[in-house]
């Protein structure tokens, strides 16, 4: 067992640790600005009731009206409140994306390290496996996937983790195989640490920083691809999401009859959503490539 | 080959694990009794067992036989085939435009880094890079067929007109062409834009361009001789990766603007629950992307000689 003094110098250090790295990141305005955007979408994500004005299921007005003050952004074709089901569809639209780059990530970064670190038969195959899903056409997979797979929100979640992990797995393979070179590998080895123990003492914590921050890209492809899916009639409709919003708006013709209000905010939003994620990755990139800092 | 091979089995044993009994969906039809099911099931080879079916599938596909569509209740190649024309004719066109306009939008903001020219291509490229495919495309129609009516709102051609002179045809398809193909480039220029620049700005500090300015070429010259060509490369690269995203701009373009394309034709296969149709556009569009990398392969040999294939 740790002793409190230990643990409590373990909390000093990672404490050190992450000023360090907050000092490096902030240093960047736009990984900033998306930390605070995104921290707003949480906040609306988990606390959906406290923020919207009505019931997202409520029929709370007259259908098809524009913005009013009761209104703020109108309503939609069956008289809800399009204020309230954007914040309600914050938190399918997150929990949807966070849920699928969990799944391509934990896929992804179990591949990498696997096909990196073993050698000779058990790695060739499993980099061919991996060649074989990277040219595979993902969108017309996770297409045909979802079509026949029952739309609920757990498997659009899982197909989409299910055809975006390649990515993580080739940048995680490309670190192993370099990290796994190291002089402390071989130590480790010399004095007889298993292969499990190696992987998970000395070469995980070195990706761990990397698999995070491609984490960050793979959940704002993560919550276009649900958009995507849902526009297609292929998400799960009993859910919020601004997928499905925009499904609706597209189904109902706003687009071509003038309903701004309708079509125009959860798109608004996939893109502020996106570009935060985008604004955050950029951050960790400053911080974890050193030899982009300079230039 | 590998691809093709691997995309066609996913599709075949996704089709057969798929709940409720095949011949029941074709036939919709309760009242049938078993005996006439067993014919039907017969004729469309479901009696078989499932290595047989596979066979026989492969077999058919190598033929272009892609079965029949339950909705439209024709073949669904000829279908595909029909559609064909008019999803290359636009996502050809847009697929050049959109690198044209990227790589020109990519250049100015890495030649101008950090300057004005860089902030307005590098932000509008990000911008439109983080927008839903279908949802610009919905914005536009808004924009610009409903808000300031310029465009017709979707569709290849104008049903109003009963054989027009070939002047005005020409002008209304034309008409019919532009948002979407604007559309559609502005999607992808985006990616692309985004590449070239950082490309660019990679090779502009590399020691040879530095060496170029020292000598006293100008700026011109030291872009055109020492900076594009180098910075083609990892761009044709990116571009190749990118090729998948070729799927959803023709899906998401030709649904919002009723272009009568393929990709329009997955949205009805969906619609309508037409899986044979649904295959077939599946098999189509991975066709279609493994044959766009084989170009993107043979363009980058073009362009770094020491890559031979």
């Amino acid at each position: 067992m740790l002793s409190s003094v230990a643990v409590n110098r373990r909390l000093r250090v990672q404490k050190k640790a992450f000023v360090q790295f907050w000092n490096l990141y902030k240093r960047k305005k736009a990984g900033v600005a998306g930390v605070a955007v995104l921290l707003i979408l949480c906040t609306l994500a988990v606390f959906p009731n406290v923020f919207s004005p009505y019931k997202p299921t409520a029929t709370a007005g007259t259908p098809m009206s524009p913005p009013s003050l009761a209104h703020l952004l109108g309503t939609d074709d069956v008289g809800e409140d399009i204020l309230s089901n954007l914040i309600w569809g914050t938190q399918g639209s997150l929990f949807i994306g966070f849920l699928a780059t969990f799944v391509a990530i934990s896929i992804g970064a179990l591949v990498g390290l696997a096909s990196g670190f073993y050698g000779g038969l058990k790695g060739e195959l499993m980099m061919r496996v991996t060649d074989v899903f990277l040219v595979l056409p993902a969108l017309p997979l996770m297409i045909i996937l979802a079509a026949t797979l029952k739309p609920s929100i757990w498997n659009v979640a899982l197909i989409i983790g299910i055809t975006a992990w390649t990515p993580t797995a080739r940048i995680v393979r490309s670190a192993v195989i370099s990290l796994k070179e190291r002089i402390y590998v071989y130590r480790a080895r010399a004095v007889g640490c298993t292969d499990r123990r190696i992987i998970l003492t000395h070469i995980l914590p070195d990706v761990v920083p990397l698999i995070f921050a491609n984490a960050v890209i793979v959940t704002a492809i993560a919550i276009a691809s649900e958009a995507f899916l849902s526009f297609l009639g292929l998400g799960d409709m009993t859910v919020i999401s601004w997928g499905t919003m925009l499904y609706f708006a597209f189904s109902m013709g706003a687009f071509t009859s003038g309903a701004y209000w309708y079509f125009l905010p959860p798109g608004v939003l996939i893109v502020i959503t996106i570009l935060a994620f985008t604004g955050v990755g950029y951050g960790l990139d400053d911080v974890l490539n050193p030899r982009l800092r300079k230039a | 080959m590998l691809t093709i091979f691997v995309a066609l089995t996913i599709d075949f044993y996704l089709f057969r694990i798929l709940p409720g009994d095949p011949a029941m969906m074709i036939a919709k039809d309760p009242r049938l009794n078993a005996q006439q099911m067993e014919v039907l099931r017969a004729s469309f080879g479901l009696d078989k067992p499932l290595y047989v079916q596979y066979g026989l599938f492969l077999f058919n596909t190598a033929k272009f036989n892609l079965g029949i569509s339950f909705f439209y209740r024709v073949p669904v190649a000829s279908i595909l085939l029909g559609r064909l024309a008019n999803t290359l004719y636009l996502i050809g066109l847009g697929t050049l435009l959109s690198i044209v306009l990227g790589l020109a939008l990519g250049i100015i903001a890495g030649w101008y880094r950090g300057k004005s020219p860089d902030s307005i291509a590098f932000g509008s490229a990000l911008l439109f890079y983080s927008m839903p495919s279908f949802w610009i495309s919905m914005v536009f129609i808004y924009a610009f067929a409903l808000v300031i009516p310029i465009f017709p709102t979707g569709g290849m051609v104008n049903d109003r007109l009963i054989n027009p002179p070939w002047t005005t045809a020409a002008v209304v398809s034309l008409q019919h062409l532009a948002l979407p193909l604007v559309t559609y480039s502005l999607i992808f220029a985006g990616a692309y834009a985004l590449v070239m620049r950082t490309s660019i700005i990679q090779i502009l500090s590399e020691d040879y361009v530095i060496t170029a300015r020292a000598k006293g070429f100008s700026d011109f010259d030291v872009f055109r001789k020492h900076v594009l060509k180098n910075a083609a490369l990892p761009s044709v690269t990116q571009i190749a990766m990118n090729l998948g995203l070729i799927v959803l701009g023709a899906i998401s373009v030709e649904t919002v603007f009723n272009w009568p394309g393929v990709g329009l034709l997955v949205y009805q296969a969906i619609y309508f629950r037409d899986y044979p149709l649904l295959q077939g556009t599946f098999i189509f569009f991975t066709i279609l992307m493994v044959l766009a990398n084989l170009i993107a392969d043979l363009l980058y040999s073009f362009l770094d000689p020491r890559v031979r294939y």
